[in-house]
């Protein structure tokens, strides 16, 4: 271990040391009612997101640690989607809790900021044990951080499912990587493939391991068929911790996905494992939007569009798994980043109205959006970026991060996969408008018209993810560039 | 005794005893012994341990398992007064679960037959002593070693979270 080590995981441990030092904070006396945990909280959060950018702009990678952590653009990158939307959700909880009396706040920031550590953890990671560490890193906070509400019936149900799922999930992982190490004789990601080719490509050993693995992974991101829990849980949730986990949970797993692109290639067959991972995308992608389709929660509907979501983003890795070596490779992957990136600003920035309309009445009915439009335009406007963006229309970021993604996918020769990603969106559309079509049309029943408090916190976080998806959109060839990986 | 001949008899033995643990865990209707099955598994991994010379893993398996997490199991099951689980029939739900996960162990047990190494054949890797562990932990995997401790105390906080009755001040009512 060097300094040079430490310097490089410094996105990782700047959050986990914020945490602590929250949790320290919190035992002196007289700082419970002083709300020090909150500033804290932000402060290392956004102290994380500049060491981040500080190491993006300097080129700071390389392997850390015996070459258990890989550093490198990729891993720098989703670290930043993730530190943002930390920092994101915890200024959207200072609202949300506010008005709310029932969760511990010190716990739930430090809970936040140690999910965040084990998503940075996840991104960085090139080793099997940190794979699983990072996810359960960034797991486990996230089961507290659901259930926090424990007078809510629906927050501790959501938890609970989470929690057993979930281990489930991690189960599976498991074992998967122990399979996956005795049939490569190495945990090491970037030496699995060529391991597994020179112990033995004939033996099922290690296509039954990354299988294995693969479902652990799926189950996070919310892909089809591992996809159950998404509503229950998203609905359950503080909607802060929601914006988090939808956001955060699927850069930091698909940080993952990429890495063991070369791996799943090589112990299933570069073209079974493409038409495996682009059959699931098509599945994800029309569960989550005919889902969408009949629910009237705004949070079960953000829920189904992030399933969806998922679909688009495995388009973009089945393409990765098939052009493997050609240059389509290194496209796909910056594709699927900067899918990130896009995903992380709209997807917040519908959360972030999600919150304010919920006044702390827990109103999250699509119908609390009537009248939106003449109340407060300004909000409005705001939410009818998002829902356009997520929807995918020009010129926001969500239809580049779907055109390159499709792109990728013709560009690999899986053409039907793509064809029908793009009819996917079209019925996405559908839902998306619905939400544009209550806020500026439908008349507010009497008593639930959307009390909305002007509150700067909110105020600045969906601005920030306007600017975001609006420059992401328009100068989309730039941050393409800033983020094409070096193969 | 041929070495490796007592290796694969060793390997067998604590192999069927550690499945027929686990199917005595699912089968018993009793939770006592049901528990005590498991403590039967994990004896007989930690004897798969032995025969791969892991002998520092194989005392830990029965320190921590056998010991200290089987006392908590039971005495959970005995507080709880768990006395014996109630069987609520067979559903459709419930075959088809079974039928699922048998049909996956039939088919997993048919494709990896007689693939692998053979029992105690890993004994020519590094064995697993407890100085060999020191050494990978605090060299290797020196950074997932102390962020595994973060995870712990992370976990041990949110126990504590959400068992604890709320507080009076900002607490609920």
């Amino acid at each position: 271990m060097t300094p040079n080590d430490l310097a490089l995981v410094g996105p990782i441990l700047l959050p986990a040391l914020a945490a602590l030092l929250v949790i320290l904070v919190d035992l002196l006396p007289g700082s419970q009612r002083s709300g020090g945990s909150f500033l804290l909280a932000v402060l290392g959060a956004a102290v994380s997101l500049g060491y981040t950018i500080h190491a993006l702009m300097h080129d700071r990678e390389g392997l850390a640690f015996f070459g258990t952590m890989k550093i490198d653009r990729m891993a720098l990158l989703i670290t930043l989607f993730v530190h943002a939307s930390a920092l994101m959700s915890l200024l959207l909880s200072k609202v949300y809790l506010d008005r709310r009396s029932d969760v511990e706040q010190p716990e739930y920031h430090a809970f936040v900021l140690t999910s965040a550590a084990g998503m940075a953890m996840l991104a960085g990671a090139n080793d099997l044990v940190n794979v699983f560490l990072g996810i359960e890193l960034l797991s486990i906070p996230l089961y507290l951080l659901v259930a926090m509400r424990k007078h809510q019936s629906r927050s501790v149900e959501a938890g609970f499912k989470y929690l057993l799922l979930g281990a489930f999930a991690s189960a599976f992982m498991l074992f998967g990587a122990a399979l996956l190490y005795g049939s490569s004789g190495s945990t090491m990601l970037t030496a699995i493939p060529t391991g597994i080719a020179r112990i033995g490509n004939d033996t099922p050993l290690a296509a039954f391991g990354a299988s294995m693995l693969l479902v652990g992974l799926l189950f996070k991101v919310a892909a089809v068929p591992f996809h159950m829990w998404t509503p229950d849980v998203y609905e359950g949730a503080p909607t802060p911790v929601t914006a988090f986990m939808a956001t955060a949970t699927k850069a930091a797993t698909f940080a993952v996905l990429l890495r063991l692109a070369p791996t799943l290639g090589t112990a299933l067959g570069e073209e079974q494992a493409a038409n495996l991972l682009g059959g699931l995308a098509v599945l994800t992608m029309f569960v989550g939007n005919l889902g969408a389709l009949q629910q009237l929660n705004l949070k079960r509907l953000l829920a189904y569009s992030s399933i969806s979501h998922a679909g688009y983003l495995l388009v973009g890795l089945a393409a990765l798994v098939r052009a493997h070596g050609s240059s389509v490779e290194a496209e796909a992957a910056s594709s699927i980043v900067y899918y990130l990136g896009a995903y992380t600003a709209m997807s917040l920035g519908a959360f972030a109205v999600a919150v304010l309309i919920d006044g702390g009445k827990d109103r999250e009915a699509i119908s609390d959006l009537a009248g939106l439009g003449k109340r407060n335009p300004l909000l409005a406007a705001a939410m009818t970026v998002f829902a356009l963006a997520l929807a995918g229309v020009p010129p926001t970021a969500g239809f580049f991060a779907k055109y390159y993604v499709f792109l990728s996918a013709v560009d690999a020769g899986l053409i039907a996969v793509a064809v029908l990603g793009v009819l996917a969106s079209v019925i996405g559309l559908y839902y998306y408008l619905r939400i544009l079509l209550t806020m500026y049309v439908d008349e507010p029943k009497p008593g639930h018209e959307a009390t909305v408090s002007r509150d700067a916190m909110v105020a600045a976080v969906s601005l920030t993810a306007v600017a975001f998806v609006l420059l992401l959109g328009i100068v989309p060839k730039g941050f393409v560039e800033a983020m094409a990986l070096a193969h | 005794m041929d070495p490796e001949l007592a290796t694969t008899i060793a390997f067998y033995v604590f192999a069927l005893l550690a499945i027929a643990g686990s199917v005595g865990v699912v089968a018993n209707k009793n939770p006592v012994a049901s528990a005590m099955c498991l403590v039967a598994t994990f004896v007989a991994v930690a004897g798969l341990y032995l025969t791969l010379s892991a002998t520092f893993l194989a005392a830990v398996q029965i320190l921590v398992y056998a010991g200290a997490i089987m006392v908590l199991f039971l005495f959970v099951i005995m507080l709880l007064n768990l006395s014996h689980e109630t069987f609520e029939g067979i559903s459709v739900r419930r075959t088809m679960g079974g039928a699922i996960a048998f049909a996956f162990i039939f088919i997993s047990i048919g494709l990896l037959w007689g693939t692998g190494p053979k029992p105690g054949e890993a004994m020519s890797v590094r064995p697993g002593t407890g100085l060999e562990i020191g050494r990978t932990f605090l060299k290797d995997y020196v950074f997932p070693f102390e962020m595994a401790s973060l995870l712990l105390l992370v976990a041990m906080i949110g126990a504590i979270v959400l068992a604890r009755r709320p507080k009076l001040v900002g607490g609920d009512r």
